[in-house]
């Protein structure tokens, strides 16, 4: 094995690292030259704050097709952009329909509410290559209210098919909330605010900004009365009144937000326009791809591969260890940093068949990880998995 | 000169309307708007249009991009 100088990152779905070049300087720069919080008053270092916030907003809104900026809500992150919607959205007695391998940022809130709202939540089935019953999908949606689901699983990569599921609930006047935390940044989508009415997402992944920054994006044709706020209190605007504007962003957008977070967002979006997300998704998807290669026909190990289109998450296995020893061997003897364990989605395992075995060895490249970094843990693996036995 | 302030009701519009009027070349600044004025928003947009022309590009653009605003002139 050769040495290596650093450690090797391949935890990008928990969150990217590093991150995009620019970001650190445009955090840096608003805590020692801006400071001031947005929106809030009339000075010079206020109005810097408020622009950087609006091209921001405007940013995102580019990144995915919507025309009215002002419907990019900031949250602290996506798990609380998906709160917003469900405890916003959903009233007494609704259907919900999610899918079987959805991450517990959709599947907690939802239980929560179950009993409190007497909801139905329907499971569509999805089989251990992460596919969707679409059939099934199209008997479960009917009656129902609101379909959510993750973009890109966060174990297996395994993408949903989204416009065959966009055309179903539309067909049946269902609305879609979609989870984009694993694939916004990652995988083009110009498109996506005409397919579901709801995006959920996070900066601190994909868009290779600073952890704290999330946002519920919702579609300019939908009716945004019909969500009520998830956070209630002060936007800087119409102070005199002791309740909540029903203007957008103000609607949704209560208390100081995080703006040092959202100007290393916007370096972030920055960076990613220049590259195009395209050339990340390809850059990730080959790398997935030279994992898949190099790891086929290893003895001992098992690949969880998935059917169809996929992010540059892949989920694997050495049986012969528990899986905290292989993320230990991997980090202190290789410097290889991996996620073991069931990564928050046990409904993801379930579907895997992997979570009886307590979870997967998650490989989550980036856009930042190097064929050769994706070569040397494919030896490291090869070394761990034929150690015949001996540990 | 024409000089005046384009009140909004967000800080969100203030900064929209900022953007719009500096792409059709308008002067314009962010400032405090003026306590005689009454605005839902604490920030303005300070404008000054050369000629009538100018100042008919400012609510034509800004209901057009679906701001809700009111104009005030000094």
């Amino acid at each position: 094995m050769q040495n290596i100088s650093k450690p090797i990152y391949l935890d990008n779905a928990a969150t990217t690292f590093p991150k995009a070049p620019g970001v650190k300087e445009a955090v840096s720069e608003f805590l020692e030259n801006i400071g001031a919080s947005a929106g809030r008053s009339g000075h010079s270092l206020s109005i810097e704050s408020g622009r950087i916030l609006f091209q921001t907003r405007k940013s995102l809104a580019d990144l995915v097709g919507l025309k009215n900026c002002k419907r990019i809500l900031f949250t602290l992150n996506a798990t609380m952009a998906i709160n917003t919607l469900l405890q916003g959205f959903l009233k007494e007695g609704d259907v919900v329909v999610v899918t079987q391998m959805e991450h517990n940022a959709i599947k907690r809130p939802l239980n929560a509410l179950k009993s409190r709202l007497k909801l139905e939540v329907r499971e569509i089935p999805c089989d251990s290559m992460h596919t969707v019953d679409l059939n099934s999908a199209k008997e479960m949606l009917k009656d129902a209210k609101l379909l959510a689901c993750a973009h890109i699983n966060n174990v297996s990569g395994a993408m949903i098919p989204l416009e065959d599921l966009s055309a179903l609930a539309k067909a049946q006047n269902v609305a879609f909330l979609l989870d984009g935390a694993q694939s916004v940044g990652c995988v083009e989508m110009k498109e996506v605010m005409s397919q579901v009415d709801f995006l959920a997402l996070s900066a601190h992944k994909g868009l290779l900004a600073p952890m704290g920054v999330g946002a519920l994006v919702i579609a300019d044709d939908f009716a945004i009365e019909r969500i009520e706020p998830l956070v209630f209190g002060g936007t800087g605007s119409l102070s005199e009144e002791e309740i909540q504007p029903l203007f957008l962003p103000d609607r949704f957008e209560s208390g100081t937000p995080n703006m040092h977070g959202i100007a290393g967002l916007q370096a972030g979006l920055e960076w990613i326009k220049k590259q195009g997300v395209e050339n990340i998704h390809r850059h990730e998807l080959s790398l997935r791809e030279q994992l898949l290669e190099g790891l086929s026909g290893i003895q001992n190990l098992k690949i969880y591969r998935t059917k169809g289109r996929s992010g540059g998450t892949l989920s694997v296995d050495i049986p012969s260890y528990t899986l905290s020893e292989i993320g230990e061997i991997l980090d202190n003897r290789y410097g290889i940093c991996v996620r073991v364990g069931l990564h928050c989605s046990p409904s993801s395992h379930k579907s895997l068949g992997s979570f009886e075995r307590g979870g997967t060895i998650r490989l989550s490249p980036g856009a930042f990880t190097t064929k050769e970094e994706i070569n040397f843990t494919i030896n490291a693996l090869r070394d761990i998995a034929e150690y015949k036995g001996q540990k | 000169m024409i000089k005046g302030y384009v009140l909004v009701f967000t800080t969100s519009s203030a900064f929209e309307s900022e953007a719009i009027l500096k792409d059709l070349g308008i002067t314009i600044k962010l400032v405090p708007t003026p306590r005689e004025f009454s605005s839902d928003c604490g920030i303005s947009v300070y404008f000054e249009a050369k000629d009538k022309a100018e100042l008919a590009q400012i609510p034509n653009t800004l209901k057009e991009q679906k701001i809700e605003f009111d104009i005030k002139y000094i």
